[in-house]
């Protein structure tokens, strides 16, 4: 007995409802909405899980050339206070979040606002910080420092960037309770680049000898 | 399927045969070093142990290539074993006490035996590398050379290697030995040699960096030559040096295979 | 290109406007253009930067850093990103790409399309590295260097590694994982159709970087680029870096497509245990890809930052650890290797058994060893370092980690081993080419026990020894499986089907000359001859020469092979859905399939391979039960 399973009728039956090339006929406008959002969601986790190998590497990468400890140089003030300041971004990203997800545009856009202040004041005390450190880029500790924050701050950017898209989409009333996604992505990223600095910032300025 | 079996049974202990009389052959270089030995001997098991692996797989695919073609296309389909019964887990089994046989030995016993510290060092040299060439030092003999890399034989040997710019690597093909020179630390090679023979005798007396330098690694070399002690000691004194050999010196620094 | 090809692809015009193909090729002319527009942006941004924050004078390589990082992105959008889907974050509506052979051209996001260009950019650079092995083996016939420099050497065989590992990276993932994946799976697209277009559009600047190293003197690092080797030579290496950094972003990219594709794009009743082997090797496959090509990356990005911001992650006069770089490059790349073969498992196993008219033997167990091969990947980087003087007591446990690998793998061949035993072999060219990789990868797979026990390893580390073991996994275990799936599925892509005498002569020339070179190959390793080397000691040159006159007859092999793929494209037999009478879902619709690859979506009833079951369900129907109601 021959199985060969190939039945004629899957290449013969009458195509769908003419199918248009291109975005028409492609999975994402195929599925059902919740499908997609689901996958979407999923998919960005596990852009998060990858990214989270490379800052773990250079973590790694930290500790192999610098040791355990940080240098006595360090502003602790200015890295307290980048760091809280981050934190509260966070808080802020959430809100945003959530009043899209009730459909208040208007405290969504004020959240936003905040989020980008907030995440540019980071940046800003970032470049600050390496303005006036008082270690060199040439040393373990200062190669570690100067490659980490960069890295991070590089992700923070961009992640400012996407807030101030977004911010401008909103404000033009594109998004709404049954439609959020681009808000919700670019508030978890900046959720994910803060967890970073949150392992970023006591290996940087907390650990001792 | 009896008949089938049987074929490649014998197949499998002709092809066993084969493999025993090309394992028979020496394929690696004249040994001068007693770590080289403990190399030859792991490879010599991994050899004998490959042997009846490879002549199992091969057997069976030459045996089907053979006796299961078809000309064209088949005109029937062949029995559906589908392998959900005892033969992958006999097949999980038996590789796998192959491989717990492969880590213990040659492997993590190998590992000891060639990774032992001296018990006593007779001669300590100290190896530069340097983009393209070796500096050759020996501190008790206080001679220094850029021409070739002389031992005693049958001496405890310690290398002690240095790299100033990039990474090198020391390997002496007939010592079957290999290690790596770091910038920024000391790497060392420790054995006993045991076999008189040079350079020009055999192409694999040579010290050959191994690690990719750049523009001429390739013939980053120097020849070397082991010879008897009383001629070591003649071309000590012809160099300008201290003949004699200082065991005692080195015996309290660190040893072994590896760096600090 | 066929016009059962064009028919099948063009047909559906849709609402879009009918661009041709030189729209296409403007729109690639704007990419350029943009790149271009990026570079001096970057260039003059820096120079900005350096003014205010006090950086006297000129960096080439920062400058070259700064241009890339914005040209990058005028490359994509001008390409078709923007229009295709940057418009869209902006609140515009997106355009099209092209329907007809622009298409191939462009920022399209048909799968079947990705394949294709993959497909035909890594065969083409496949030959091209290839010419570049014939010049070594050429300089190699003499022990002092036949034709070229040691200089020119170590660019030429850095060149000829680096492209053949991308090669092999995307080469089988990207041309079928993308072609072939959402067929057997009976979806209509990958789960990200866009970012599958961008994965693959970011590989034309990493070809170009690559060759704009060679007037700046190339890199002579080998594709390995340890430092502080590479953090101290020319400025090509800084472009091999920005080009790897962007092929990791690239392959990064594809294998999260391919995992979110596998797990949610399935069609109705694909269980896992209904799911072909090849999707499965390419899910496992992509994790690899998804998570430890970051390191990859990292590892370059330090080097870059060593050589352009002054940092000394690897310069050992500032406290630098060299041997941090191989850490963290091994940390991706011994994984790398099972991106490589995992995919080429999936494709001789799924050969093997339609072609042998049987089930695949110990399915469950290749799925299980597939993932075993997964975990213990991770665990396994620093058996390259055995001779590196890391911390000695690293040893013991890497090599226990490594030897374990071979209980998996040796479950691959149980597989294959047992799907033949007793079956109906139809030894057409890809059965060929799948029993030919299980017999070079059982070689490449016994030489690699040798370099994973350290005491042997001590002595055959950086030899030809290496480079034998490495062409067996990746040539005889990859690039065999490569071809045999080229001409497996060339039918189901071209609508054509291929020349079975040519394809015949492709095989055992390359299988014979693959073999015949790479045998003899290790014999030089063991003897004393270290790898990258442009002169050698002339008591090996009789082996070098045989080595090289067989390496020609194995690169004369592509020349069948080149001229039957184009010659069979236009004077091919036309081939029929399915000319393997194979069960798997890809074959369950047109060749080459319509755009939506399937016009009525399937239902799958059965598993894939139970060829003489009796009474086993079909693999797959259309799903009219479930579509009845409209
Ligand atoms: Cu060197
Ligand atoms: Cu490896």
């Amino acid at each position: 007995m021959v199985t060969t399973g190939n039945e004629a009728a899957l290449r013969t039956a009458p195509p769908r409802q003419a199918p248009a090339y291109g975005e028409a006929v492609h999975a994402g406008h195929q599925m059902p909405k919740s499908k997609r959002a689901h996958i979407n969601r999923v998919a960005l986790w596990m852009f998060f899980f990858s990214e989270s190998f490379m800052f773990g590497g250079l973590l790694a990468g930290k500790f192999y050339l610098a040791g355990a400890g940080h240098d006595a140089h360090l502003d602790q003030f200015l890295g307290l206070l980048i760091t809280s300041i981050l934190l509260l971004s966070s808080v802020t990203a959430y809100q945003a979040e959530t009043a899209i997800k009730h459909g208040k545009t208007g405290q969504c856009v004020a959240w936003l606002f905040l989020t980008i202040v907030f995440g540019a004041i980071f940046a800003v005390g970032v470049g600050f910080e390496w303005a006036t450190a008082h270690f060199s880029v040439h040393e373990p500790f200062g190669t570690a420092f100067f490659a980490m924050t960069g890295i991070h701050a590089a992700h923070v950017i961009s992640g400012v960037f996407m807030l101030v898209l977004i911010y401008r989409l909103v404000r033009r009333g594109r998004f709404g309770p049954d439609h959020y996604w681009p808000v919700e992505a670019t508030v978890k990223y900046w959720h994910f680049v803060d967890v970073v600095w949150v392992f970023f910032y006591p290996a940087l300025y907390l650990t001792t000898w | 399927m009896k008949r089938d079996l049987g074929i490649v049974s014998v197949l499998w202990l002709v092809l066993i045969g084969v493999g025993l009389v090309l394992a028979g052959f020496d394929v690696l270089p004249e040994t001068h070093s007693d770590k080289g030995a403990d190399v030859r001997h792991a490879w010599e098991t991994l050899v004998l142990m490959a042997v009846p692996v490879m002549a199992f797989v091969i057997a069976v695919l030459t045996y089907s290539f053979l006796a299961y073609r078809r000309r064209g296309e088949p005109a029937e389909d062949g029995p559906p074993h589908t392998g959900r019964n005892w033969v992958p887990k006999v097949w999980f089994v038996l590789t796998g006490a192959l491989s717990a046989v492969v880590i213990v030995y040659p492997g993590l016993v190998g590992i000891d035996a060639v990774m032992k510290k001296n018990d006593t060092t007779d001669i300590v040299v100290k190896l530069q590398a340097t983009k393209w060439r070796w500096i050759v030092q020996y501190p008790d003999q206080n001679v220094t050379t850029l021409k070739e890399l002389v031992l005693p034989v049958d001496k405890h040997v310690r290398f002690e290697i240095q790299a100033s710019d990039v990474l090198h690597s020391v390997w002496v093909p007939a010592f079957l030995l290999k290690v790596d020179a770091v910038p920024g630390k000391t790497t060392y090679l420790e054995f006993k040699t045991t076999k008189t023979g040079s350079f020009e005798d055999n192409e694999a007396m040579r010290l050959q960096c191994a690690e990719l330098c750049g523009r001429d690694h390739a013939t980053m070399q120097l020849p070397v030559r082991v010879v008897a002690a009383t001629e070591f000691d003649q071309w000590v004194a012809d160099l300008g040096g201290e003949p004699g050999l200082k065991p005692s010196v080195a015996k309290s620094k660190p040893g072994g295979h590896s760096g600090h | 290109m066929t016009d059962a090809v064009a028919h099948a692809h063009g047909a559906a015009g849709g609402d879009g406007p009918a661009y041709t193909g030189w729209y296409a090729a403007g729109r690639m002319a704007r990419g350029v253009a943009w790149a271009a527009v990026g570079f001096a942006l970057g260039v003059a941004l820096l120079a900005v930067v350096r003014n205010i924050t006090g950086h006297d004078g000129w960096s080439k390589e920062a400058s070259i850093c700064a241009g890339y990082l914005l040209a990058l992105p005028g490359w994509l959008f001008g390409m078709g990103m923007w229009d295709g889907w940057g418009r869209e974050w902006f609140g515009h509506k997106v355009k099209h790409a092209p329907s007809d052979w622009g298409r191939y051209f462009s920022f399209c996001h048909d799968h079947k399309v990705i394949g294709i260009q993959y497909l035909a950019t890594f065969v083409f650079l496949f030959l091209f590295a290839g010419l570049f092995a014939m010049v070594i083996r050429w300089q190699l016939l003499s022990p002092n260097g036949a034709i070229l420099t040691n200089a020119q050497y170590n660019s030429v065989m850095s060149m000829h590694g680096t492209v053949m590992i991308a090669v092999a990276v995307a080469g089988v993932a990207g041309s079928f994982g993308n072609y072939i994946l959402p067929l057997q799976l009976g979806a209509d697209d990958m789960a990200f159709p866009r970012l599958n277009a961008m994965s693959f559009w970011l590989i034309p600047p990493v070809a170009v970087l690559l060759l704009a190293a060679l007037p700046m003197g190339g890199w002579d690092t080998g594709w390995t680029a340890y430092p502080p080797l590479s953090t101290t030579n020319g400025t090509g290496q800084l472009m091999f870096n920005l080009a790897i950094i962007t092929f990791g972003l690239s392959s990064i990219l594809s294998g999260l497509n391919f995992i979110c594709t596998f797990i949610f794009m399935r069609a109705e009743g694909m269980t896992w245990s209904r799911i072909p082997v090849f999707s499965w090797s390419l899910f496992a496959m992509a994790w690899i890809a998804l998570l430890f090509t970051q390191l990859f990356a990292v590892s370059l990005i330090m080097v870059t930052l060593d050589r352009v911001a002054g940092t000394s992650w690897f310069n050992a006069t500032h406290g630098g650890q060299p041997l941090l770089y191989q850490h963290v490059f091994w940390f991706y790349s011994h994984p790398a290797v099972y991106i490589f073969v995992l995919p080429a498992f999936g494709i001789i196993l799924e050969i093997l058994s339609h072609l042998s008219r049987k089930p695949l033997f110990a399915y469950k167990w290749v799925v299980g060893a597939f993932f075993g091969i997964l975990g213990l990947s991770g665990i396994v980087w620093a058996h390259h370092m055995f001779t590196s003087t890391m911390d000695a007591r690293l040893l013991k446990p890497f090599l226990i980690t490594t030897e374990l690998i071979s209980i998996p793998t040796g479950l691959i061949f149980l597989a294959a081993l047992g799907t033949i035993w007793q079956g109906k072999l139809w030894l057409r060219v890809p059965m060929l080419f799948a029993l030919g990789e299980v017999f070079n990868f059982l070689i490449g797979g016994v030489t690699g026990i040798f370099l994973a026990d350290l005491p042997t390893d001590i002595h055959l580390q950086d030899t030809y020894f290496v480079v034998a073991h490495f062409h067996y996994t990746i040539v005889g275990g990859e690039i065999f499986a490569l071809f045999a799936g080229i001409y497996f599925w060339y039918p189901k892509i071209t609508g054509r089907m291929y020349n079975e005498r040519l394809g015949q002569w492709h095989f055992w020339l390359m299988f014979l000359g693959f073999n015949f070179t790479f045998i003899p190959m290790f014999w030089p390793g063991i003897q004393g001859m270290n790898r990258r080397i442009a002169e050698y000691t002339p008591d090996l040159q009789n082996i070098n020469i045989v080595v090289s006159v067989m390496a020609f007859i194995l690169g004369a092999s592509f020349l069948p092979f080149v001229w039957n793929m184009l010659a069979s494209l236009f004077r091919g037999e036309r081939a029929q859905a399915n000319p393997w009478r194979a069960r798997t879902l890809e074959w369950q619709t047109t060749s080459p399939p319509p755009v939506e690859n399937f016009p009525v979506p399937p239902l799958v009833t059965g598993g894939p391979y139970d060829y003489g079951v009796p009474g086993a369900a079909v693999h797959a129907a259309p799903a009219y039960s479930a579509a009845a109601g409209d």
